[in-house]
């Protein structure tokens, strides 16, 4: 087995007020080998992007409080470094693609400009602003952006060579994890396919290892090796890509999630959506967080939080198995 | 064969900007037969939403004719329009901005009865929102709450409601699935379709997913900067798509299925083009893989390939 | 089942959040003191005492005799302050009043329809921004002559051209949203479109300036009143006898003082029934 690039072992956070306390995630432990891809799955509120801001330590400091675990990153605990450190990493060896490129980008400075900025922030060589230049004009290149529209501003761009823009400014560095949340969800398919073509061939070439969330099943499949499932803040079902998709045990929230999509080959007459809605966050149920929906509930799954059950590089979070 | 419903004929949205005309909607034709669907499916910008608009007379169509029941509506005056409009309803996609944040959810069922005058008693609007919030599916206890208690799945129930409360004939359905999650999204499928199974109802489903276009219509037509490119039945368009774009667009879907991966589909280059003041021709030639001098000479009409396949490709085969 | 109508509870809902809120409750409580000193300003103290002039008991400090002392022309500060509110708070929540009426109307009709009618609305309202306010009002003033029905009006028509910028604007980002052709989908009327879906949601910013406003009316009106163009000495009124205490600043500050300390207390109290309502009227911030 390789070295893993993160470990993350049970990591809790919650967002505090005085009014409530939302625990966004609880407890969840997962790690990602180098060079590999791990997608996370799951709805609004699984606590995907609670997950990949805490990685950057990113999370809304008056309100979010990590309340246990350790975020390993090649050995280096990120959640003990100082700030200094933190400025460091991010955006050099950690970087993230966020979700829409459309308010991603400061519309009043030139692409140019804003590639550039992450270089000269992380510029350990000290490379004059010539070298500076050129770096700019390859990585826009390599994204498939001609060079000659680096004067570009952000509005003249369509929303896929943004997202284009955005990739760009997040590989400048060359970095070893990449974070993407939602890369593609706000573009359209053709768009979408041209882009994760792009960010695998990238991936491939500059050996960085990836973090993809996503809530789209189909992205998944063709992208990741390694696929985590969570829900309500928790890692349910996690496992190779083989595991998830061809296996024939899993979590009854994965079996609702793929029954949920109407099936491009087969014709299906209804669909078997999971009954109910996600549990409050602020007020989760006991045992199990998926009981109260969850068609094959036992009286154990409403008292006892389930324990994995392990097959090869497959783990489940229930207690059926 | 059932009767038609809804007929477009050359209809026409051109909306005026500074640089010239933004063709929306550019010489479309599609006809719903009562108690169908037709899917309509396009990337942002072929004006997909316009054109269910533009049919609602929501947006006033540059040229062309709408004919509903067999009547042209583009010739009804206001009075006569708001009339035959409580036949045809709309659901939108953002069941966030869709509804009005002042009014309770039994408030927003009964505006469509109230400003219609359906009924001469508060009490039996009243009996009727109850009665429709049963059928869509939410709680009683949810009469007098907002709709920003509410989740998007029980937002977009009462945007079904609402659409549903003057008992239409035909409802377009503006990617009312879109914002939701998968699992809400299968919900509000599935009502819809049992909706139209109980009512006899007729959709127009705009939508730009194509797994769902499948899942609900009956037949589908495929739209590329205004133009209509491609009409079929679902199932001879998932099959045998005859138009490059269409072809491209399915194998452009993510399958959740790994099986697929290693075979890597060719992936479509280039963007979509402006709509502003388009050149004739092909508007898909800029980006089609089999592009010929022919494509750019003149705009091609539709033409029938095979019973019900209709495509405006001049590669297509009879 | 029957649903019974709540369009009957709506107000008291409203008012039953607006009590969960104590800083709208002491604004309320303000008003209401001020409200209550206006009305029974003769009971308390005749109206003789405000305008009486006598120079034995010129510029006295607060006694017993004058509660809040007495001024240059030896006038009972107490009193004046009693019956100037009467004009004081008449002129800040007429002139509010009317003018938020005007400019919602203008607003919503130049940010609805758009087009033509916008255009002549605005170009309209732009004519009159350009004119500095108490200019305009100075304008006015000279053309109709001055009193206190005149000053209204001045005040009115120069606070006209702001609120119809700030309800276009509003409604501008308003008529956007998928809700309003939600309801023209159902045949709604153009009018019942503005009054049940477009005001309310316009609500918040439209009273904020309401309550603002105010207390700048009023101090409009203290300076027109100043120059002679608004409320004739020896008629009392708050801006009026600011403006007159100017003089006394240093050797007597409390002519000052009383005053200024009631145009700054109905001001902040309008705020914070302001800030209540807007709170109470938005279903969002329902507990």
């Amino acid at each position: 087995m390789s070295e893993n690039l993160l470990e993350i072992k049970n990591l809790t956070v919650a967002y505090e007020t005085d009014l409530e306390t939302i625990r966004a995630v609880n407890n969840i432990s997962f790690s990602l080998e180098r060079g590999s891809t791990l997608g996370i799955v799951g709805e609004t509120g699984a606590g995907k992007t609670t997950t990949a801001l805490s990685i950057l330590r990113l999370l809304p400091e008056r309100t979010a409080k990590i309340k246990s675990g350790s975020i390993l990153f090649k050995g280096e605990n990120l959640l003990s470094c100082p700030e200094s450190r933190m400025l460091k990493i991010r955006g050099a060896r950690i970087s993230m693609i966020f979700q829409d490129p459309m308010t991603a980008l400061n519309p009043i400075l030139t692409i140019e400009d804003q590639i550039g900025e992450t270089l000269r922030f992380h510029n350990a060589e000290n490379r004059p602003n010539a070298k500076i230049a050129a770096k700019v004009e390859e990585t826009l290149e390599m994204v498939g952006i001609p060079a000659s529209r680096k004067k570009d501003y952000p509005h003249q761009l369509s929303g896929g060579m943004k997202q284009r823009v955005v990739i760009a400014i997040a590989l400048a560095c060359e970095p070893e994890l990449l974070i993407a949340d939602e890369p593609t969800t706000a573009l359209d398919v053709t768009i979408q396919a041209q882009v994760l073509a792009m960010i695998e061939e990238l991936k491939t070439r500059l050996d960085t290892s990836m973090i993809m969330i996503t809530h789209d099943l189909g992205v998944v499949a063709q992208t990741c090796d390694d696929v985590c499932v969570m829900y309500a803040g928790e890692v349910i079902e996690i496992g190779s890509a083989e595991d998830i998709f061809t296996a024939p045990a899993h979590h009854p929230y994965t079996v609702g999630l793929f029954g949920s999509l109407p099936n491009l080959k087969a014709e299906t007459a209804r669909l078997n959506p999971i009954a109910g809605l996600m549990p409050d966050p602020t007020d989760l149920p006991k045992g199990c967080k998926f009981s109260p929906r969850c068609p094959r509930r036992m009286d154990v799954c409403e008292e006892k939080e389930p324990a994995a059950f392990v097959n090869g590089t497959h783990s489940i979070y229930c207690h059926l198995f | 064969m059932s009767d038609t419903l809804v007929e477009t004929k050359d209809l026409k949205k051109y909306f005026k900007v500074p640089a010239g005309f933004l063709h929306a909607v550019d010489g479309v034709d599609v006809k719903i037969d009562a108690g169908r669907t037709l899917g309509v499916v396009g990337e942002s910008g072929c004006g997909k939403s316009t054109l269910g608009r533009t049919i609602l007379r929501l947006t006033e169509p540059t040229g062309g004719a709408v004919f509903f029941e067999g009547a042209n509506i583009l010739e009804y005056d206001k009075k006569k329009m708001s009339v035959e409009r409580c036949k045809m309803q709309i659901i939108f996609q953002d069941p966030y901005s869709s509804l009005n944040p002042r009014m309770s959810v039994q408030e927003l069922i009964a505006e469509p009865l109230i400003v219609n005058k359906v009924y001469d008693k508060k009490t039996k609007v009243y009996n009727e929102v109850s009665k429709l919030m049963d059928i869509v599916g939410l709680a009683e206890r949810l009469a007098g709450a907002y709709p920003h208690e509410l989740d998007g799945g029980r937002r977009q129930r009462i945007g079904v409601a609402r659409a549903l409360a003057l008992k239409p004939k035909f409802i377009v359905c503006d990617e009312p699935v879109s914002a939701l999650d998968v699992s809400i999204q299968a919900q509000i499928l599935n009502l819809l379709m049992d909706l139209q199974a109980e009512m006899g109802l007729t959709y127009m489903f705009i939508t730009h997913d194509l797994s769902v276009v499948k899942h609900i219509s009956n037949e589908i037509a495929v739209m590329y900067l205004g133009k209509c490119v491609e009409r079929a039945s679902s199932q001879e368009l998932f099959t045998a798509p005859a138009h490059p774009y269409t072809q491209a667009l399915l194998s452009a879907i993510p399958v959740p299925d790994i099986a697929m991966r290693k075979k890597k589909a060719e992936v479509l280059g280039g963007e979509v083009a402006s709509p502003v003041n388009p050149p004739p021709g092909c508007r898909f030639a800029v980006r089609c893989p089999r592009v010929r001098s022919e494509c750019i000479a003149s705009d091609a009409p539709l033409k029938e390939i095979s019973p019900g396949h209709f495509t405006n490709c001049i590669l297509a085969k009879y | 089942m029957e649903i019974k109508s709540k369009k009957r509870s709506k107000a008291a809902e409203v008012w039953r959040r607006m009590k969960k809120s104590r800083t709208a409750m002491l604004g309320l409580a303000i008003l209401v003191v001020f409200a209550a000193v206006s009305t029974f300003a003769s009971v308390i103290t005749p109206y003789k005492a405000a305008t009486q002039q006598s120079a034995k008991v010129r510029l006295q400090p607060p006694s017993a005799e004058h509660y809040f002392g007495t001024d240059g022309f030896g006038r009972d500060v107490f009193a004046r302050i009693l019956h100037g509110s009467r004009v004081s708070l008449t002129i800040g929540l007429v002139t509010t009043f009317i003018s938020t009426l005007i400019g919602g109307f203008l607003g919503s009709a130049a940010g609805y329809y758009g087009g033509r009618l916008d255009n002549v609305i605005m170009r309209l309202m732009d004519v009159f921004m350009c004119i500095p306010t108490v200019l305009l009002a100075l304008a006015i003033i000279a053309a109709l002559g001055p009193g206190m029905r005149n000053l209204l009006i001045a005040i009115t028509l120069s606070n006209i051209p702001s609120f119809t910028r700030l309800v276009r604007s509003v409604i501008l980002t308003l008529v956007e949203q998928d809700f309003i052709e939600a309801a023209r989908s159902y045949s709604t009327p153009d009018f019942r479109i503005i009054v049940k879906y477009v005001l309310p949601n316009a609500m918040g910013p439209i009273i904020v300036q309401a309550t603002m406003s105010i207390a700048s009316m009023m101090l409009l009106a203290a300076g027109l009143s100043f120059i002679g163009m608004g409320i004739q000495p020896p008629a009392p009124e708050w801006g009026a006898m600011l403006s007159e205490a100017r003089e006394y600043m240093r050797t007597e500050p409390y002519l000052l003082f009383f005053p200024g300390m009631c145009i700054l207390l109905s001001a902040l109290a309008l705020n914070l029934v302001g800030d209540g309502l807007r709170d109470a009227l938005d279903p969002k911030l329902r507990d």
